[in-house]
């Protein structure tokens, strides 16, 4: 299916590509539609799709252990750091780290995320060296200047100050906290405005070296470079970092569920939050329940939530529910929100929606137009290098085979409705947590 | 925020709209534009300053010229220093190694742009919705790279004070006091 996904993309491009452009775009017949193992002599491996259609080059990487690796007395550490990086390196400093971005039209970004630490790095076709060669200074060499630290500081203790009385955030934290006490995933991302006060210069430069390593980098690379182009290049970037990551491993998690806790926040709406049980994303039932979750209230304006409380009631602008298939948990969650004085009846509709689901499971026909929806827009996924990149980093760190985009379709062709309704039932038999913030009742 | 009325490419003089769109890449383009290193970098006014050029309208166009203060700064002091940056770029301030540098950044822009289906479609449906030609979206690399410091410094003249609507947003209590 790769192929027919890149496809959409690559037989499009060129013709307007050479349109829009005075460049010449040479398309030469086919193109390789394959993702390639590359390993660099300095033994950094990243996966590649070579792409010729558009003169860029698309690379994004991660490294395992993100916010889950924050010292659990400065949780936002990592979250702090991912926005540090382009602040300056080397003999740059921050106005000439970002004009020589600029001037090579070179795009560079980071994101801290729960389980990995993530960057992206875009280029034109004839600027790759200058590219990696500022990657490289960023991972290796930032400047951690005292002026940068303290306006990304104020901008994240500005965040984390609205967040306060964001209903959304107080949903998320309080669950968090209820299920996962007091395991890693309990704490937030962004940290909390202690703790983010906190943090020192030495404690971003320590987290730095013991979290960028070459154990624990995932990469992936699209887009106009071949595989012998590009070996050299990720020892540019990577090769310098230290070969093993010194940072603890997250413990498994053992969510509990069950419980209900109300927050009380002035405003006109509650933010209902309702969790259960989730898979890994290796659990051989977790395309199944992907399935289940679309038809439930993954992603369509037709599943059964949106149908539910929205179209048929008008309860609520959006509902949605999700898998989180965090490295050492699954999560199952749904939410919505929806006017005070009509949470309690709303609250009530998802649960019975959930049980539903667990007790009969979808109908075929159900399932037939999610496997037809599914299938149908994957190929959407591939619309762009950076997108493609993305994924390719998302398939090694879920530790994925390198031809998962052939056969994606293929499996979830494959799930039957007795899958889906063990699934279901696996999942959302109960017990449910249950999470609202809103105003005070009456 | 200051805002002009200007040309769009329906209602410019030939070469008029495409000097406009060099002039906020080099005026106001991110933190190699002269605001940015001005204002930004140089004198430390302000936290953000930038340029932008909407030359897509059916009738005319709008420029507009915007920066945000550091702490401390009053917005007429930044609003004075913006004039000055102005002022400069009306006396060749943007030459002709400036220029060049905006019309790369345009056209990196512009290869980027062609990795994203939805924004080259969006890049075609603006041109057709206004009655322009799909040679028009072709061909406009070509007349960017013809624009020259004399066609850009012409176009900042043309950013007169008392043709501008100026808009200050200020906390309330700025005002009270």
């Amino acid at each position: 299916m790769l192929f027919t996904s890149l496809r959409v993309r690559s037989s499009l491009l060129p013709a307007l590509a050479a349109a829009l452009m005075v460049l010449v775009v040479s398309v030469t017949g086919a193109r390789a539609t394959t993702v390639q193992r590359v390993v660099s002599p300095g033994g950094v491996e990243a996966w590649l799709v070579e792409d010729h259609a558009v003169p860029l080059v698309a690379m994004q990487f991660a490294f395992r252990g993100g916010a889950s690796a924050d010292p659990a007395d400065k949780p936002g550490l990592a979250n702090l750091l991912s926005t540090l990086l382009d602040e300056g390196a080397g003999d740059l400093d921050a106005q000439a780290f970002r004009a020589k971005l600029e001037e090579n039209a070179v795009r560079l970004g980071f994101s801290a995320g729960r389980d990995s630490f993530s960057g992206n790095l875009g280029m034109l076709e004839n600027r790759k060296a200058e590219a990696f060669d500022l990657l490289a200074l960023a991972l290796a060499r930032p400047r951690f200047e005292d002026e940068a630290i303290e306006r990304m500081r104020a901008a994240v203790l500005a965040g984390l100050r609205s967040d306060v009385t964001d209903p959304g955030t107080i949903a998320t934290r309080a669950f968090n906290e209820m299920v996962f006490g007091d395991h890693p995933y309990a704490r937030p991302v962004d940290g909390t405005i202690e703790a983010v006060a906190a943090i020192s210069r030495e404690d971003l430069d320590g987290l730095r070296q013991r979290l960028f390593a070459r154990s624990n980098l995932v990469v992936g690379v699209v887009g106009a470079v071949s595989a012998e182009e590009l070996k050299p290049l990720l020892d540019v970037a990577f090769g310098g970092l230290p070969a093993e990551a010194s940072i603890p491993a997250t413990p498994e998690a053992t969510p509990v569920f069950g419980g209900t806790q109300a927050a009380e926040v002035p405003g006109p709406q509650t933010e209902i939050r309702i969790g259960t049980t989730g898979l890994l994303r290796r659990d051989p039932d977790f395309m199944a329940a992907y399935v289940m979750d679309h038809i439930l209230g993954g992603g369509s304006f037709s599943s059964r939530l949106y149908t539910e409380i929205r179209e048929k009631r008008g309860l609520a602008y959006s509902v949605w529910s999700t898998l989180v298939p965090y490295d050492q948990a699954g999560l199952y969650l749904a939410g919505t929100s929806t006017r005070a004085d009509q949470a309690e009846a709303t609250l009530a509709l998802l649960t019975a929606e959930l049980r539903k689901m667990a007790e009969e499971g979808p109908t075929a026909e159900e399932l037939a137009s999610a496997k037809k929806f599914l299938t149908g827009s994957y190929a959407l996924r591939f619309d762009g290098s950076g997108k493609i990149a993305a994924q390719l980093v998302g398939l090694q760190l879920e530790n994925l085979p390198i031809d998962y985009f052939t056969n994606r379709n293929a499996l979830v062709e494959a799930v039957t409705l007795e899958d889906v309704k063990r699934v279901a039932k696996r999942l959302l038999d109960g017990p449910y947590t249950v999470v609202t913030v809103g105003p005070a009742a009456g | 925020m200051i805002k002009w009325v200007m040309p769009s490419y329906e209602t410019a003089a030939p070469g008029e709209a495409e000097a406009l769109d060099v002039l906020s890449e080099a005026l106001g383009g991110g933190s190699s534009s002269l605001l940015y290193r001005e204002l930004v970098a140089g004198r430390k006014l302000a936290v953000a300053a930038g340029a932008y050029y909407n030359g897509s309208a059916r009738d005319h166009g709008s420029f507009v010229v915007y920066a945000a203060p550091r702490e401390g700064v009053s917005l007429e002091t930044l609003k004075a220093a913006v004039d000055e940056v102005l002022a400069s770029a009306t006396e060749g301030a943007i030459d002709a190694a400036e220029v060049e540098r905006a019309r790369r950044r345009l056209e990196a822009s512009t290869i980027y742009a062609q990795d994203s289906q939805a924004t080259l479609a969006r890049i075609f449906g603006t041109a057709l919705v206004l009655d322009g030609t799909i040679e028009e979206v072709q061909t406009w690399p070509e007349r960017i790279a013809r624009v020259n410091a004399a066609a850009v410094t012409a176009a900042a003249r043309g950013l007169e004070i008392d043709t501008s609507v100026t808009g200050y947003l200020r906390m309330p209590a700025d005002i009270r006091g």
